[in-house]
């Protein structure tokens, strides 16, 4: 019993950070109706800009989640200014391959200044365990898992409570429509987008004391963030809180009964299954996809 | 108020709309009616900045519409109503109202103007934390034309505002088009129901395959034997 409460309990936390690392993702399909590609190299940046602030610095990744999350909300913005914003209306292979490309780039930047070595933080956090009776609970993974949570119930009151937010949810809605409200589409998705990145800025910081970071860690993590966010149903966000969790539950759960090589296998059967049952996802709306593709 | 000169609209290389010339004054409501596709909607989206290639001048209040995104044309009060309705389905009521007071020179008023909405409209008082998606055809199209009041127009366009609806709904729309044109809004309204559209209208321009083929004042129009013919019915 004490194993499956343990297990369990290690589930959720994984999934609080696959949560983290998706909801940017889903965010952004589902007001922009593009998939961010280089969604994982953001990440990337994100962990190492928390690596670097500590190993230079000094500086505890929890209180570098003050620096990277505004740094990479900048940068989202940057991006977004340069080069996302002028393939909004163009055809859908030019948004695809601005991204890879863009995922290319980042990697090999972070491959030319930062090698391909894997690095980690030496700090105590990294290895302090709570103990609570039998349980045994990760601080740094707890840590996740409560800012996880803060941050998908500070953007939804965001996003159903704010002018600016009901703005988001509108022009997601009707980009038209909302145009002849007078909200400029270009500013509303510019916002967006620089959330959705500022957003691994956080995942970022608190995901560096429990991973090591080097230059492609962003595709092992986009994969899952894909996964989470398909079998949410595109572009909800209480698909991504319940997909996240869901697949953080079956990663730990698979690699304790069956092994912990064969967990991806275990997440993908579950995923192919849960969309034969539900093409659309859990919380996913009929057709999200195929507007993706108009 | 408004004057179209010349304009000559195109999607891609596709050109729906033949050198048309228009106007509207102060105070005056103006309608447009024509058959299916024969580009009335495309005015209206021409003259909100929201078709993409537009060629000619659309000159409003005196300002040179040219170049101006259409966001900032809303800014200037002039307000379209589209075609279908376009109500934000999965929020209520009220938030669709709130979004229609986004532009600047409607924000800071939102809660006055919703308030004297709904007056107008009580129905959409009583359902305002419906989802808008729930609403009927003719409560939905209260909604559009309150979220187009809400942004506090000078020239209101309304895109077939009676499609679809009920013979009772679409006697009250003409109605409030009235009692909205008494308050001081100019209005250009596109219909395919024509007859009563130059009813209430003060002029008219008659529209087939882009081009302005009539025009006149609404009981001139609908006194033409020609239009009786094609339009009317008669
Ligand atoms: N986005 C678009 N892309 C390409 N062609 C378009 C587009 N919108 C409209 N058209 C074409 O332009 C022509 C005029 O369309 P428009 O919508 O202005 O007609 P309408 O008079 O409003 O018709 P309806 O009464 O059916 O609303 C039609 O032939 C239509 O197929
Ligand atoms: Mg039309």
């Amino acid at each position: 019993m004490d194993i499956f409460l343990q297990l369990l309990i290690s589930g959720i936390l994984l999934g609080g950070v696959y949560v983290l690392v998706s909801i940017g993702l889903t965010l952004v399909f589902g007001v922009m109706k593009i998939v961010n590609f280089a969604h994982g190299d953001f990440l990337m940046l994100g962990m190492f800009g928390a690596f670097f602030l500590y190993q230079l610095f000094g500086l505890n990744p929890y209180l570098s989640l003050l620096i990277v999350t505004p740094a990479l909300f900048i940068l989202g913005l940057i991006i977004y200014k340069t080069i996302v914003g002028r393939t909004i209306s163009r055809p859908h292979v030019v948004q695809i391959f601005s991204f890879i490309g863009l995922s290319v780039a980042f990697q090999n930047m972070a491959l030319v200044l930062f090698s391909a070595d894997f690095r980690s933080i030496n700090h105590p956090v990294s290895t302090k365990v709570i103990h609570m009776g039998p349980i045994h609970i990760s601080f740094p993974s707890f840590i996740a898992f409560i800012v996880a949570g803060i941050i998908t119930i500070l953007l939804f009151i965001f996003l159903y409570y704010t002018y600016t937010g009901k703005a988001i949810r509108a022009a997601a809605q009707d980009r038209f429509a909302a145009t002849l409200m007078g909200v400029s589409i270009q500013k509303i998705y510019a916002l967006t987008f620089g959330i959705g990145i500022g957003i691994l800025g956080i995942a970022g910081s608190l995901m560096v004391p429990i991973y090591s970071v080097y230059p492609t860690v962003g595709e092992q993590f986009v994969l899952i963030a894909f996964v989470v966010v398909v079998l949410g149903g595109l572009g909800s966000l209480p698909g991504a809180v319940v997909g996240g969790l869901l697949i953080g539950l079956i990663e730990t759960m698979s690699s304790y009964f069956i092994a912990p090589s064969m967990k991806q296998l275990v997440y993908f059967c579950v995923f192919i299954l849960i969309l034969i049952l539900r093409p659309n996802g859990l919380f996913g709306k009929e057709g999200a996809a195929e507007e993706a593709l108009e | 108020m408004l004057h179209l000169h010349n304009i000559n609209s195109f999607y891609g290389e596709i050109q729906v709309l033949r050198e048309i010339s228009l106007h509207v004054q102060r105070g005056e409501i103006v309608a447009i009616v024509g058959a299916n596709a024969a580009g009335k909607s495309t005015i209206l989206k021409s003259i909100s900045g929201t078709v993409l290639k537009v060629e000619g001048k659309i000159e409003f209040q005196g300002n040179d519409l040219t170049g101006i995104p259409a966001h900032q044309r809303t800014e200037m009060g002039l307000i379209h109503v589209p075609e279908g309705r376009r109500l934000f389905p999965t929020m209520t009521v009220q938030e669709n109202l709130e979004m229609g007071a986004y532009a600047k020179r409607a924000r800071l008023d939102r809660q006055k103007t919703l308030d004297q909405i709904y007056e107008m409209l009580p129905r959409l008082q009583e359902r305002k934390k419906q989802q808008a998606g729930s609403l009927s055809g003719g409560e939905q199209q209260m909604v559009a034309i309150g979220r187009g009041l809400m942004a506090k127009p000078e020239l209101l366009m309304l895109d077939e505002p009676t499609l679809g609806l009920a013979p009772i709904m679409v006697q009250w729309v003409f109605d409030f088009i009235r009692q909205i044109r008494d308050s001081g809004v100019t209005i250009l309204i596109v219909e395919q129901n024509a007859t009563k559209a130059l009813e209430v209208a003060d002029r008219g321009y008659v529209l087939e395959n882009g081009q302005i083929v009539l025009e006149g004042t609404g009981q001139e129009l609908l006194n033409n034997q020609a239009l009786r013919k094609a339009y009317l019915g008669a």
